[in-house]
């Protein structure tokens, strides 16, 4: 299977190529608020580069978020459109998985943390097992800072943290949970590959036979202001 | 040639296939105006979501009803601005994907732009040079079009868009909400009185400016409301929508005198209002010009003006690059 995975909810947006078990093409871009428009032209190089004309996809795989709404929506207008015109199924991935999923070489508890502003993260809790498969523990939500970290302490393993949120509250973290609370450098462990995005969606594909095309949506995890404003009836 | 146009620039969901630039073969319209209702306006986060729900489903539609798949299509044409960013980047963000998948061009459009050619789908003659209106909730520009491709704008509002106006008022005088239509019905009703604001700040310019009347009828409003007095909404909006309208012919039919105009277009959401189609009408026959407006479904917010203006685009200057980024505040410099 020919897989194109792609992601533009964090403040890289990365795209990726694999066939099969094989990963051809990855490439990483910084994408600005409101920007992401250099993501179909990224695209059309990768295609390029690898020797393949678009037809020659067979599945394209979308990370849903949790992250910039707007930018989430970029990635499944360009996913939706591509697998529409192609006729090839479209499946969504979770951010957060693709983000836990860039740590090889960590056997154990992963939470990424995006930092969701006003004291809330975007969070959720995968197990690695040895096979190199994953368990969602818990699936993506959005909770206060305090919440997260009374529900590890719960947990016996360590846990590797991830995400730009991981780096702002690293101090609060580590201050509950002590030595169980393990980072890595900055940089790499807060980006998505695209490679890695395309691989969750062959498995995701492989496991359920389900096309999302029409069904799949962003993670918001919230309502918008508007909605919220309106729920309480000002 | 045929042309698939994606808009997404405000709430209206749209996708059309449009033959030569001149012939409608499909033109769907998923519109949001309920869903923003309730806020009174439209929210653009919400806006976004629902383009993004309901883009496929649009697109799709237009290809059926066209009765053509997209390997027929010869162009994708997206609005890139100006408008609300997160809708935008939507539309041009999947209309690019389509082009890239089915190996077809694909043309960003100025929506302004859109909204004259409105005018060339409706009337297979037009040709320009042309002066055009174009007033909605989004915009007021008085646009002097020399060529395809060539455009001057002669002038433009200073604060809130006409439309935007008619629907701010709307709701101070308790109606409807979109505005427009609400207020014109109220306005039937009613005796336009005296002026609201007594001279034209902008006089001489081609500018326009709002703000100034849609506050004094507010403080009129609040007037009535301390004085305890039953509120005479349709006379407000009578009076209101004829200052709108007189400002409006002014500029316009002043610079059809200036400029030595003989075809004289409006477009957008207000052109839908009967008062200013009727005077437009009077004005230009008073001048023996030719007077062209688009029929009410093609005014406010489509595709099928997207693929038009995307159609004369492409032959002019050919495609765009798939990285051209949305603009929100997008000038007529895109397409020079
Ligand atoms: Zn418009």
């Amino acid at each position: 299977m020919r897989v194109l995975g792609l992601d533009t909810a964090l403040p890289f947006g990365a795209v990726g190529l694999i066939d099969g078990g094989h990963l051809l093409y990855e490439e990483k871009i910084p994408i600005r608020p409101g920007g992401g428009e250099r993501i179909p032209a990224l695209i059309d190089k990768a295609l390029r580069v690898v020797g393949w004309r678009p037809e020659y996809l067979d599945l394209v795989a979308v990370g849903r978020g949790p992250g910039s709404y707007t930018g989430i929506r970029v990635g499944l207008a360009i996913a939706k459109g591509l697998a529409y015109s192609l006729g090839i199924p479209l499946v969504g991935v979770s951010t957060l998985m693709a983000l836990a999923a860039n740590n090889p070489g960590w056997p154990g508890l992963v939470c990424p943390v995006l930092d969701a502003r006003r004291g809330m993260v975007y969070t959720a809790l995968y197990l690695r097992k040895e096979q190199g498969n994953w368990v969602e523990l818990r699936p993506a939500e959005i909770c206060p800072l305090p919440e997260l970290i009374a529900m590890l302490k719960k947990e016996k393993l360590p846990v590797l943290f991830l995400g730009d949120g991981a780096r702002l509250y690293r101090e609060e973290i580590t201050t509950a949970l002590g030595p169980a609370a393990v980072f890595r450098g900055e940089g790499e462990t807060d980006q998505v590959s695209g490679g890695i995005v395309a691989f969750l969606g062959l498995l995701h594909r492989q496991e359920r036979n389900e096309d999302e095309l029409y069904t799949c949506l962003p993670l918001y995890l919230q309502r918008t202001e508007a909605e919220i404003r309106w729920g309480k009836g000002e | 040639m045929l042309v698939l146009g994606i808009e997404t620039s405000c709430d209206e969901t749209g996708a059309a296939v449009v033959e030569d630039g001149r012939k409608i073969r499909s033109n769907v319209l998923l519109s949001q105006v309920e869903q923003h209702a309730k806020f009174g306006g439209v929210v653009p986060e919400l806006a976004a979501r629902s383009h993004l729900e309901g883009i496929l489903h649009v697109t799709g539609a237009a290809l059926r009803e066209a009765g053509v798949s997209l390997k027929e299509i010869g162009l994708v044409a997206a609005t890139c601005g100006p408008g609300l960013i997160g809708g935008l980047l939507v539309g041009l963000s999947f209309a690019k994907a389509l082009a890239l998948g089915s190996s077809k061009p694909f043309c960003g459009v100025n929506h302004l732009e859109a909204h004259i050619y409105a005018n060339f789908l409706a009337h297979p003659d037009l040709a320009p040079p042309l002066l055009c209106l174009t007033v909605s909730g989004g915009h007021t520009d008085l646009v002097y079009m020399e060529d395809h491709g060539k455009y001057r704008i002669l002038g433009r509002t200073r604060d809130d868009a006409a439309g935007e106006a008619f629907d701010k008022v709307a709701r101070v005088l308790g109606l409807g909400y979109p505005g427009g239509p609400y207020l014109e019905k109220a306005a039937r009703q009613g005796k336009p009185g005296s002026p609201l604001i007594r001279t034209d700040s902008l006089a001489g310019t081609y500018d326009f400016s709002f703000s100034g009347l849609k506050t004094a009828v507010i403080n009129r409003v609040h007037r009535y409301r301390q004085k305890n007095q039953e509120l005479p909404v349709a006379d407000l909006a009578a009076t209101f929508q004829q200052q709108v309208v007189t400002i409006l012919l002014e500029r316009t039919f002043r610079a059809v005198d200036e400029l030595g105009i003989k075809t004289v277009l409006l477009s957008g959401g207000v052109a839908a209002n009967g008062e200013l189609r009727k005077g437009f009408a009077r004005e230009a026959a008073a001048r023996e010009v030719r007077f062209f407006c688009p029929p009410l479904e093609l005014c406010t917010d489509n595709a099928a003006m997207v693929a038009a203006a995307g159609y004369f685009h492409f032959q002019k200057s050919g495609p765009s690059p798939l990285d051209l980024p949305a603009f929100p505040r997008l000038s007529w410099k895109l397409q020079e």
